[in-house]
């Protein structure tokens, strides 16, 4: 799970292309075009956000603040444009901020990629950042890029601010 | 506001209203760490979390810094987290094993006993300064029950075992859910909601709600080809007694082990259908119900018990502010496989990104804004209180908000003890 390790060289071309892919990725979120965002997931894709008091993971099993696989995640996305996800009914405003965008390997058509993130939340008249970094297992389907895994891992020591992860992080 | 006026109790009317200062007033969040925080049995931490010896954890109960340790002997011992020289926390981790802490500020050091065993310096105390006594300070009163921790600021209180009373039946049949007991696993989820800490706990028990509040999450089962059909069980609300409360939804395939059930592999199906008969055979056949049903339930006066799989405890940091912890809870002689299977459909329902709690949360901070406008004074808490109590009635809350009463009155006992009479009959 720690990745600090020196990443293998990466093509312009290709850095290129997954920075565009991630800020389009954030686009989508932010303005909430969030059926055309799970197209960006392979068949098999995953969704996860641990709990904060282990970023790195833990050794035995443990509970998770969201662990969707693609069925629950696109019951997730149903949800919340359904109007009846009242956290998020009227919309919370957001904006997001990627960077540090790293290939920290390659296996196969599979990248694995990091990146960090700060997400902000504006709703109710509270801004509340959400801080972390993003795993992510990207793979090409028909030359395309898609996500395969995706990990939101907060930095933050409890959700003291935001009281849920209410929107897609 | 007078403090005995706060509470509109009328059984003969079937009326039962609460004054909404409750929820918002500085003095009353005051007398409540006094007379409910510093007198009631509170919830400190499982034995399970702390497997082997210098095993510890660190939280805040009861609004001060604690940390939970196992010792070199063998015993488990809450410490208030402070240094007994100067008052710098000596626990500076959440989780960890340690033979010793060492207090960095002067380098005071306590064994994990608890025991002051080094103090730099030694021959600056005159022969009056009594290491031995200086040793890390417990709560006054500490008891478990079967595993459970609690502890107790007032020492003059009743003893775990007669203020848990029947709620320890509830307890019973989560440890009992499996052969093995259980466990109460690390890394919970640990959130905030800018409301009242009364109002979640009424939330907790409340089946009112569920039908509005969550009716995405219904949906999404729905979706899932869930069986919503009504129950076959019963289904209740109860008032357990000391301010203890529980509600028992419907049986519904889904929650029946603390999610969609289908996700769970036949052999494990097969082994809790198992237990499940051998607990209404040890419960009887008048609390059959409880042992299958979900059942939400709280152990006042801010412990809650989520179905079989989540415990939370809620916090009041000021009256419009609440921190939350929640665990999940697995059986211990399932491998980790099923244990992962579980916990996988925990966060689905609950949690800060689940599909309902955000919406509880939603609720819950609407409600705090609208105390506001302090025209509207009371909330009213009566539904139910004149017919034998269903899941989605109030007779649990109203259980809650009795006792509240009566400790912040200092009563013995709540002055309503039921709702009217003649419900306990039919």
């Amino acid at each position: 799970m720690v990745q600090n390790k020196k990443a293998p060289p990466t093509s312009m071309e290709l850095q290129h292309e997954i920075e565009q892919f991630l800020y389009n990725e954030a686009a989508l979120l932010d303005d909430w075009q969030l059926e055309e965002w799970l197209t960006l997931f392979t068949a098999d894709g995953t969704y996860f956000v641990p709990t904060t008091d282990f970023p790195e993971g833990y050794p035995e099993p443990h509970l998770a603040l969201i662990d969707d696989d693609m069925t629950r995640l696109t019951g997730r996305v149903k949800r919340l444009l359904s109007r009846h996800a009242y956290r998020e009914y009227p919309y919370s405003r957001t904006r997001r901020m990627i960077s540090n965008i790293r290939v920290t390997g390659a296996e196969g058509d599979d990248l694995q990629v990091t990146a960090s993130f700060i997400v902000y939340r504006i709703r109710m008249g509270q801004v509340a950042p959400y801080v972390g970094k993003y795993l992510y297992t990207l793979t090409r389907e028909n030359g395309d890029l898609k996500i395969r895994h995706r990990r939101a891992v907060l930095d933050l020591e409890g959700l003291w601010d935001h009281g849920a992860v209410s929107i897609i992080l | 506001m007078e403090l005995d006026q706060l509470i509109m109790d009328d059984p003969e009317q079937g009326l039962f209203r609460v004054h909404r200062s409750t929820m918002t007033s500085e003095e009353i969040q005051r007398l409540e760490q006094e007379r409910i925080f510093d007198r009631s049995w509170v919830y400190v931490g499982h034995e399970s979390e702390l497997p082997n010896p210098g095993d510890f954890i660190r939280r805040r109960v009861a609004n001060r810094p604690m940390f939970f340790v196992h010792g070199k002997d063998g015993k488990l011992r809450p410490f208030l987290n402070t240094c007994r020289h100067r008052g710098a926390m000596v626990c500076r981790q959440d989780y960890g094993n340690a033979a010793a802490f060492q207090c960095f500020y002067h380098g005071w050091t306590y064994d994990n006993k608890g025991d002051l065993i080094g103090v730099p310096d030694e021959e600056g105390y005159a022969p009056a300064f009594d290491q031995s006594e200086l040793g890390l300070m417990q709560p006054p009163l500490v008891e478990q029950y079967r595993g459970f921790y609690f502890a107790c600021f007032d020492r003059n209180a009743q003893s775990l075992d007669s203020y848990l009373g029947d709620v320890k039946v509830f307890l019973d049949i989560v440890i009992d859910q499996t052969e093995g007991g259980i466990r109460v696993l690390p890394g919970p989820v640990r959130y905030a909601i800018r409301a009242n800490w009364k109002l979640l706990v009424e939330n907790s028990v409340d089946g009112y709600h569920v039908p509005t509040t969550h009716q995405s999450y219904m949906q999404y089962l729905k979706d899932q080809g869930v069986s919503m059909t009504e129950p076959k069980g019963r289904s209740w609300g109860m008032d357990i007694g000391h301010g203890h409360g529980a509600f028992s939804g419907r049986e519904r395939s889904a929650g029946q082990y603390g999610g969609v059930i289908d996700h769970f592999t036949d052999d494990v199906k097969v082994r809790l259908d198992k237990v499940k008969a051998q607990q209404v055979h040890r419960y009887g056949e008048e609390r059959e119900d409880w042992a299958p049903g979900r059942v939400n339930f709280l152990v006042y006066p801010n412990m809650v018990f989520v179905g079989k799989t989540t415990l939370r405890t809620i916090w009041p940091v000021s009256p419009g502010l609440m921190e939350i912890t929640g665990w999940a809870i697995v059986p211990k002689n399932e491998s980790a496989e099923e244990q992962q299977a579980r916990i996988n459909e925990i966060p689905l329902f609950q949690g800060p990104g689940g599909f309902a709690s955000p919406d509880d949360l939603e609720a819950l901070e609407s409600s705090q804004l609208g105390y506001a406008a302090t025209e509207v004074e009371w909330n009213d808490l009566s539904k139910g209180m004149d017919r034998a109590p269903k899941p989605d009635d109030e007779l649990q809350m109203r259980a809650f908000w009795r006792q509240w009463q009566a400790d912040m009155l200092g009563l013995p006992q709540a002055r309503n003890m039921h709702d009217l009479t003649k419900s306990a009959s039919s």
